[in-house]
C-alpha cells in the first residue's frame, strides 16, 4: 500500500523533480558511504618536540595535536627508551611529559601509542615515534675578547683530564653581552647584547642554534632577562634613552614578553613604577624585583596585583625557593657597632622574615642560590671580624633553615663569584677572582659540594651557569 | 507537489479560470501557511522571552537584544545595498543594450557547455550574491538558457576576480583558496546541469518565464520581436534616451529586489539575535558536525562573499578545514537574504532545490574533505 502510494507520488513528479530528488538521494548515499568508511585521517600531530641533537636535558617532551585531547593521562601510553621517570600531562591540544631531567649526551627514542582521542572524535591512527639526542653537560660563561664580553660554552672535562676542555664561543655581539638568563624549561638562553650606540636588545639562543634577535628595544636599554619556569614568558627591564644620561643608568621599568608571539606589555599599570632584576616563583605567579623607588625588594603577584616591599640597600636579586612561596634576600644591618649583611628567608604570604645568617654573625652574605630541590642554599660569605676573617668572598652552603652552614672554599687570596648548582645538587660552578697579581685571570671552576674537590673548567671566564 | 506547481503558475497568469474546488484547496493551503508562520513567530517570541527570563535582566535584556537586532540588520543591509545597486544598474544596461540575438549567437544552448560558460561568467560580471540576482533575472528575460543562468547565479559570487583576490589575501595560496574556487565552480556546474532538465515554465516565475519565452522562443520561430516595457528600444533611439531608460529600469529592479533584501536581512538579523553565533559554534567541531554548523552559520550570517573570507579566517584555527571550506563555498551560493531574492526569479520549489542541492553537495565536499584529506 505504502509502496504504491510512493510510486504514484513518484509518477506524478515531473522529470525535473525526479532528477533532483535522485541526485539528492545519490549525494546522501555518498555521504553515508563516507561516514561508513569513517575517518581516514585521524588525529593529526602538529609538532613533536624535542627533536634533533644537543637537546637540553631540561626539555619537557611535548606532542601538539590539531585539536584538544580528550584522553586522560592514564589512558595515554608514552614510552621513552632509555626509560625516564616523569609525569604525563594533558593540557588543551597537547600532551606533555614532564621529568626531573634527562641524561646528558644520550640518544632517546619516544613512542606514543595509537588511540589517543581528540575532543572532536578523532583518534591517533598509528603510533608516533621519534628520536632526539641530549647534549653533553656544559658550562656557560662569559669571556672578554677584544674588549667585549661574549658567551662561551665549555664541556665538563673528563674526571682524569689534567687540562680543561676547549671552550667554544656562542655569540659575537657587536657591543658585547651585557647579561643573560637560561630557561629552566628547555635550556634556551636569553641575553642582552649591547649596540654600538650604547643601547641593548634582547636576543635568543636555542640549544645548537644561532642567536636570533628576540626583541628590538628601539634604541632603549633592555637587560636583566628572567625566564618563567615554563619557558614561555620573559621578564626584563628597560631603560629609556629619552631620559638624560647614558641609557644603562637611566631608571629601569619592568616589562613582560611572550617569547613565542613577541607580544610585550609593562608589568605595572603605573608607568612610573621602577624595577629591575626580576625573579619568578616556581608557580609563575609571584615575582621579586629590585625597586629603586622603594630601595628594597618589591614582591608582586602577577594574578592579583598584590604588592609588598622589603627594604634593603644590598642591591642583590631575591631568588624564590623551588616549590615554595618564599624567597631569599640580604640586608645590611648593625651588629653591635659593626655593620653586617645577613641573609633572610622571607615568606610574603605570612609576612615573616627569618635571619639565616645568625643575629650576631659578623658576616657579609650574598649571591644566594637555591639547590634544585630547594633544601640547600649556596652563597658567598666573608667573615668581617674574629677568627677566619677575610676580605675576599668564600663559598658556603647551608640548609634552607640556616642550619648546617659550612665553608666550601678557604682561599683568602681569591674572591669567589656567584655559584650555580648542578641539576643533581652535587656540585657548583663559580668563578675565581685572584686578588693578587701579577697576571690576574678570572677563571671558571667546579667544586664538588661533598668532597670539596675543585677543578678548572675554563680560563679566562666568569659568571658561569650550567648548560643542561 | 507537481499539482501545486501548476496551480501556482496558473494563479499568476490571471487568465486561466480556476474552479471553486481549487480555490478552496488554495485557501486551505494559505491557512496552513499562515498557521505555520504564526507558529514560527510564536516560537521566536518564546525563545526571546525564555532568554529574558534566563538572563534575569528583564527589560534591559530586551533593550540590548533590540539593539543587537538593529545593528545586525543594518550591518547586513548596508553591506548588501551597494552590490544590489550595482547589480540593478547592470541589469538596466542589459535590458536596454543587450540584444537577445547576441545571447543566441554567443552563448551555448546545450547544457554542459552552458553550465561551464555560466560558471565562468563571474569573471566578466564580478558580482556578489546580492548583485547577481537582478542580472540573472534580466538575462533570463533576454532568453538566457536555464543552465547558464543557474551556473552564473551560484558561481559568480565566488568565481569572480574580487572574491578570488579577497580569498587569496585571507588564506594565501593553498588548499582553502583552491578548494573554494574549484568546488564553487563544480557545484554550480552540477546544479546547473540538473536544472537544465527542467522546462522553463517549471523553473521560472510566470512573469520572468513570459519574457524568457518571448525572447527565446519567438526568436527561434522567427516571429517579429515584441517591444514590451522590458525590451530594448530600436537601434535608432538616442544613447541618452537609452541610458535614461536603463536607469529607470535599474531603479525598478532595485526597488523590487530591495523588498526581498529587507525581508531577508530582517530574518537573518532575527536569527542571529535569537541564535547567537557562540551557541552555534559550541554545538560541535567534529568532522561532520562542524560542516553542518559552518553551513548553518553561513546561511544565517548572510555575509557578502567579497568579505566572508576574512570572517572565515577567524574560524580557520579552531574549525576543521572542510567546514571552513563549506562556509566559503555554500555561503556565497545560498544564504537567508539571497534565498528570498531568488524568489523574484524562481518559484518556491525551484528555490528549495537551489538551497538543497548546494547544501548537500557542499556538505558532501566538507565531510569528504575532513574524513579523507584533513589538510
Amino acid at each position: 500500500m505504502r509502496l504504491s502510494l510512493t510510486l504514484r507520488f513518484w509518477r506524478r513528479l515531473s522529470s525535473f523533480d525526479r532528477t533532483v530528488l535522485t541526485a539528492l538521494a545519490a549525494v546522501l548515499a555518498t555521504i553515508g558511504v563516507l561516514l561508513w568508511r569513517g575517518d581516514q585521517v585521524g588525529l593529526r600531530v602538529v609538532a613533536a618536540t624535542p627533536a634533533g641533537t644537543e637537546v637540553s636535558t631540561l626539555t619537557a617532551l611535548q606532542v601538539v595535536f590539531d585539536q584538544p585531547i580528550e584522553s586522560t593521562p592514564e589512558e595515554i601510553r608514552l614510552t621513552l627508551t632509555p626509560p625516564v621517570a616523569g609525569q604525563l600531562q594533558v593540557v588543551g591540544d597537547r600532551i606533555a611529559f614532564v621529568h626531573a631531567g634527562l641524561q646528558p649526551a644520550t640518544g632517546y627514542t619516544v613512542q606514543l601509542e595509537a588511540g589517543v582521542r581528540g575532543a572532536y572524535g578523532r583518534a591517533l591512527g598509528s603510533p608516533l615515534r621519534w628520536q632526539f639526542t641530549t647534549g653533553p653537560v656544559q658550562v656557560l660563561f662569559t669571556r672578554t675578547e677584544g674588549g667585549r664580553e661574549q658567551l662561551f660554552v665549555a664541556p665538563l672535562p673528563p674526571a682524569a683530564a689534567a687540562a680543561p676542555s676547549p671552550a667554544r664561543p656562542l655569540t659575537d655581539a657587536t657591543g658585547g653581552v651585557w647579561d643573560f638568563a637560561l630557561s629552566p624549561a628547555d635550556g634556551r638562553i636569553a641575553f642582552a647584547a649591547l649596540t654600538e650606540e650604547g643601547a641593548s636588545d634582547l636576543w635568543l639562543l636555542e640549544p645548537g642554534g644561532e642567536p636570533e634577535r628576540l626583541l628590538d628595544c628601539g634604541g632603549n636599554f633592555c637587560s636583566s632577562p628572567s625566564w618563567s619556569h615554563d619557558g614561555e614568558l620573559l621578564l626584563f627591564s628597560q631603560r629609556n634613552t629619552r631620559d638624560s644620561g647614558a641609557a644603562a643608568v637611566n631608571p629601569p621599568r619592568l616589562s613582560i614578553l611572550h617569547v613565542a608571539s613577541g607580544e610585550r606589555a609593562p608589568v605595572f599599570s603605573d608607568s612610573q613604577k621602577l624595577g629591575f632584576e626580576p625573579r619568578w616563583s616556581s608557580d609563575n605567579q609571584w615575582i621579586t624585583y629590585l625597586s629603586p623607588d622603594f630601595v628594597g625588594i618589591g614582591v608582586y603577584n602577577l594574578e592579583t596585583g598584590a604588592e609588598q616591599f622589603y627594604p634593603t640597600q644590598a642591591g642583590e636579586p631575591a631568588p624564590w625557593q623551588p616549590g615554595q612561596i618564599r624567597f631569599l634576600m640580604n640586608e645590611q644591618r648593625a651588629v653591635g657597632e659593626r655593620s653586617a649583611i645577613h641573609l633572610f628567608l622571607v615568606d610574603p604570604v605570612a609576612d615573616t622574615r627569618t635571619n639565616l645568617s645568625g643575629e650576631e654573625a659578623l658576616v657579609e652574605d650574598g649571591a644566594a642560590v637555591w639547590s634544585p630541590d630547594g633544601q640547600w642554599i649556596a652563597f658567598r660569605r666573608n667573615i668581617t671580624a674574629g677568627a677566619g676573617a677575610t676580605l675576599s668572598k668564600q663559598l658556603w652552603v647551608m640548609r634552607s633553615d640556616g642550619s648546617a652552614a659550612r665553608r666550601l672554599t678557604s682561599d683568602p687570596e681569591v674572591d669567589h663569584g656567584p655559584p650555580a648548582w648542578s641539576s643533581d645538587g652535587r656540585s657548583l660552578v663559580y668563578h675565581r677572582f685572584p686578588l693578587k697579581g701579577p697576571g690576574i685571570v678570572i677563571s671558571v671552576w667546579q667544586i664538588d659540594v661533598f668532597s670539596g674537590v675543585q677543578r678548572l673548567i675554563a680560563a679566562p671566564g666568569q659568571r658561569p651557569q650550567w648548560l643542561r | 507537489m507537481a499539482d501545486m506547481w501548476v496551480e501556482e503558475s496558473q494563479l499568476s497568469t490571471e487568465e486561466i479560470p480556476v474552479s471553486s474546488e481549487k480555490l478552496s484547496d488554495l485557501a486551505r493551503r494559505r491557512r496552513l501557511r499562515v498557521g505555520l508562520t504564526l507558529l514560527l513567530a510564536a516560537a521566536a517570541l518564546a525563545a526571546v522571552f525564555f532568554n529574558v527570563w534566563a538572563s534575569g535582566a528583564g527589560l534591559l535584556y530586551l533593550y540590548q537584544q533590540a539593539q543587537t537586532f538593529v545593528t545586525i540588520f543594518l550591518g547586513i543591509f548596508v553591506e548588501a545595498v551597494p552590490f544590489l545597486l550595482a547589480g540593478s544598474l547592470v541589469s538596466g544596461l542589459i535590458a536596454v543594450f543587450v540584444d537577445q540575438s547576441a545571447i543566441d549567437r554567443y552563448l551555448p544552448k546545450s547544457a554542459l557547455p552552458g553550465a561551464l560558460v555560466g560558471a565562468t561568467l563571474g569573471v566578466v560580471f564580478p558580482v556578489c550574491e546580492c548583485g547577481v540576482v537582478p542580472v540573472v533575472r534580466r538575462l533570463y528575460e533576454k532568453g538566457l538558457p536555464l543552465s547558464i543562468g543557474v551556473a552564473f547565479l551560484l558561481a559568480a559570487p565566488v568565481v569572480n576576480p574580487i572574491v578570488i583576490l579577497s580569498t587569496y589575501s585571507a588564506f594565501g595560496w593553498g588548499s582553502i583558496f583552491v578548494g573554494r574556487v574549484l568546488f564553487s565552480f563544480l557545484i554550480a556546474v552540477v546544479v546547473a546541469l540538473l536544472f537544465s532538465r527542467a522546462r522553463p515554465d517549471e523553473l521560472l516565475r510566470p512573469v520572468v518565464f513570459r519574457a524568457h519565452h518571448d525572447a527565446c522562443c519567438n526568436a527561434h520561430s522567427h516571429s517579429p520581436p515584441t517591444h514590451s516595457a522590458r525590451d530594448p528600444l530600436p537601434g535608432v533611439a538616442l544613447l541618452e534616451q537609452r541610458l535614461t531608460r536603463s536607469f529607470n529600469l535599474a531603479g525598478d529592479d532595485f526597488l523590487e529586489m530591495a523588498r526581498f533584501l529587507v525581508v531577508g536581512s530582517l530574518l537573518a538579523a532575527a536569527m542571529q539575535t535569537v541564535v547567537p553565533q557562540s551557541a552555534l559554534l559550541s554545538v560541535g567541531q567534529g568532522p561532520v558536525v562542524s560542516v553542518l554548523v559552518m553551513q548553518a552559520l553561513a546561511f544565517i550570517l548572510s555575509v557578502c562573499s567579497t568579505v566572508d573570507a576574512f570572517l572565515a579566517l577567524a574560524f580557520a584555527g579552531t574549525f576543521t578545514t572542510g567546514s571552513v571550506l563549506a562556509f566559503l563555498v555554500f555561503g556565497p551560493m545560498v544564504d537567508i537574504k539571497s534565498s528570498l531574492m531568488f524568489l523574484s526569479i524562481f518559484p518556491r520549489r525551484a528555490v528549495a532545490y537551489l538551497i538543497l542541492l548546494p547544501l548537500m553537495l557542499a556538505l558532501l565536499m566538507g565531510i569528504g574533505w575532513n574524513l579523507n584529506l584533513g589538510w
